[in-house]
């Protein structure tokens, strides 16, 4: 499936300076420590994970807005690491970002039509006046804020949380670009609105191929939007399948436990819930070895094996069907 | 008899724009040791229901009409003085947004000991401080981390701090506010699992407010979904969100799109719905059932009829024209 991808991330990092608390000692946080992933053509990838567990830090490398300390993120047959200044904007049409917040992520002074036209301009695309009018009207139509003309000639401030991430879709998209990077675009709607806006996105790559890294906590929505799902925990790519594929069969530890917890709207399900105690350690002090065997119940199960302390696990492959691989970094995977 | 008894409740808020009615005419019980979801849409009224219990509303917001009777005495009418030794001891809330709600200049244990010593007297301090490392322990924190403060902890530690807090005059009636909202997976399942456990554990009445179904499902002895500043379908939680097969029990449109809008990993992998349009605007007067222009079942007399909560059995209660009760016989 992502034979010819166009990203390929190859053993990213991350590392922030980060001071120790009460002190003026100054440690690295490693908040994305060695990642890599592939996304070929209109596929839908998700990166899963709990509030720190960098999967923000990896989006952001991506889209170039923190500089990653090493590895290399090919875009397009491009090395985006290695791009600076000019030649990274020339390429910032190819790949975009959602936000989360649409609240933020607007300027609440301009009219929708000049918020989707802006990047236009930017870029320097249309050949005139009307004719980039003319695409924002279209964008915004795609975005489904219909009657485009009479929404786009409000103000961002005068529109609800819907609507807003409708015109933010809609300025990333307008651009045609390759990669759509999605941090968490759904999680500050009302759930009446949520399927509105992953329908539009939907949409988009059914008719563009556009490609999404979608980034969520919520694994049941990867589940139903993404084609594929890589759960993140401190800063690692800790497994990674087929969505459909890693909620029926998850192998690692810990995607069990978070698959265990997934809440349904059901009192009747039967399913054996592993709460793990604890929260994710700090990124400034990943623990040896498997860096979840701190938390992790098949640890103390098997009588604490000395491999998990002393020895990271690789990201290896456990099956390969036809829909694809189905990798984890664990020594005693199921 | 209830804990708590609210009657044609009727909760106004004057805004420039006109009286808004959130809260439009809700019968609404509890009975001791039980823990009830309340559960709709942002803008539905379950906030201003739950807040007008211990009268913790906006300045602009007025009962209007109705009555809350708590432990069989009337407490809609007290005024603000009167209405004083309620809280905390009676009736505590546990605030939405919690993680912002701590004072971060006071140790943890302090402002535990803070409710104990403000509002229970029969308490003397050594007395306080022992019940806040009980409270502490009970919530899942050593309690030699008292003296620490709140940026130490994490966030699901301060939501702990939070329900430590709510628990410390050992109330009747608990008000949970969204209080997993801005949590993790993991600590979401850590805190809903500990809320459970000291509902049965202290016998307390807990009324818990959540957009999350599936949060409630799990957790909840019965059920509320609050549509347009009226419940719309209550019942026990297995009568609501039960499954028959695939087929979910909840008999009201409203509750059954609201489920489709969440995706089901034990069921078949397939596209959340959306509910269209918007709900309607409270600060007009409203005609026939209020989710009438949104649903698909409607029929002539959802718009000119407002539906009542009428008996599904079990004490399942369902406001739809349209919904049938089980067994019942419609030609």
């Amino acid at each position: 499936m992502t034979n010819n991808p166009i990203l390929s991330i190859k053993n990213l990092k991350v590392i922030f300076s980060a001071t120790v608390p009460g002190t003026r000692k100054k440690v690295d946080a490693r908040a994305v420590d060695g990642v890599s992933l592939d996304i070929a053509r209109a596929e839908t990838v998700a990166l899963v994970g709990e509030s720190g567990s960098g999967k923000t830090s990896i989006a952001n490398a991506v889209m170039r807005l923190v500089n990653p300390s090493a590895g290399s993120i090919e875009f397009e047959g491009t090395d985006l690491v290695k791009l600076s200044g000019e030649a990274l904007r020339t390429m910032r049409p190819r790949f975009q970002m959602i936000f989360q917040d649409p609240f933020e992520s607007l300027d609440p002074r301009r009219t929708v039509l000049d918020t989707v036209i802006e990047p236009l301009i930017i870029h320097k695309i249309g050949a005139s006046d009307d004719e980039r009018r003319a695409m924002a009207i279209t964008a915004l139509e795609r975005a489904g804020l219909v009657p485009a003309e009479q929404i786009g000639a409000r103000f961002t401030f005068q529109l609800s949380g819907g609507q807003r991430q409708r015109v933010a879709i809609a300025s990333a998209m307008i651009l045609e670009p390759a990669l759509v990077v999605a941090d968490e675009p759904v999680s500050m709607l009302d759930v009446s609105l949520r399927a509105g806006i992953l329908k539009v996105m939907r949409d988009m790559r059914d008719r563009m191929g556009v490609s999404y890294l979608f980034i969520t906590h919520d694994l049941s929505l990867a589940w139903m939007f993404a084609d594929r799902i890589a759960v993140v925990y401190l800063g690692r790519i800790i497994e990674e399948a087929p969505s459909a594929e890693l909620i029926a069969n998850p192998s690692h530890p810990y995607t069990q436990a978070l698959v265990s917890v997934i809440p349904v709207p059901e009192t009747n399900s039967n399913r054996e819930r592993i709460v793990l105690s604890g929260e994710i350690p700090n990124p400034t002090a990943i623990p040896a070895g498997c860096r979840f065997h701190p938390r992790c119940p098949k640890f103390r199960e098997l009588g604490e094996p000395s491999q998990c302390t002393t020895q990271d696990p690789e990201l290896h492959t456990i099956t390969f069907n036809g829909e694809g691989v189905h990798k984890v970094a664990c020594h005693f995977a199921d | 008899m209830s804990l708590l008894e609210i009657s044609n409740l009727r909760v106004a808020y004057d805004s420039p724009a006109g009286t808004v009615m959130a809260v439009d005419g809700v019968d609404f019980s509890i009975e001791p040791g039980e823990f009830v979801g309340l559960a709709g849409e942002s803008g539905c009224g379950k906030t201003t229901l739950a807040m007008s219990i211990p009268q913790l509303l906006p300045r602009m917001a007025r009962i209007t009409e109705g009555s809350i009777r708590f432990d069989g005495q009337l407490i809609s009418d007290l005024n603000e003085e009167q209405m004083k030794p309620f809280r905390w001891k009676d009736i505590s809330v546990i605030f939405q947004g919690a993680l912002n709600a701590l004072n971060p200049v006071q140790s943890i244990g302090s402002q535990i000991q803070e409710p104990i010593r403000v509002h229970d007297s029969s308490v003397n301090e050594v007395q306080a401080h022992e019940r806040m490392c009980d409270l502490l322990e009970a919530v899942g924190i050593p309690a030699k981390r008292a003296l620490d403060y709140p940026h130490q902890f994490s966030g699901g530690m301060r939501q702990r701090v939070m329900i430590a807090m709510a628990l410390a005059c050992q109330p009747k009636l608990v008000i949970a506010d969204e209080p997993i909202t801005a949590l993790d997976v993991m600590t979401q399942a850590q805190i809903m699992d500990l809320l459970r456990s000291l509902c049965d554990k202290f016998d307390l009445s807990m009324i818990l407010i959540s957009h999350d179904l599936s949060v409630l499902a799990q957790t909840c002895d019965r059920v509320a979904v609050m549509y347009a500043g009226k419940i719309v379908e209550t019942g026990r939680a297995e009568d609501v969100f039960g499954n028959d097969g695939a087929k979910s029990r909840a008999d009201h449109p409203y509750t059954q799109r609201l489920l489709k809008a969440y995706p089901n990993i034990n069921h078949e992998r397939v596209f959340i719905d959306g509910i269209p349009g918007m709900p309607p605007d409270l600060s007009q007067p409203q005609h026939g059932c209020r989710f009438a222009d949104r649903c698909d079942l409607a029929i002539a007399r959802c718009a000119s009829e407002e539906p009542r909560l009428s008996n599904f059995g079990n004490n399942h209660q369902v406001a739809c024209h349209v919904a049938t009760p089980p067994g019942a016989n419609y030609s």
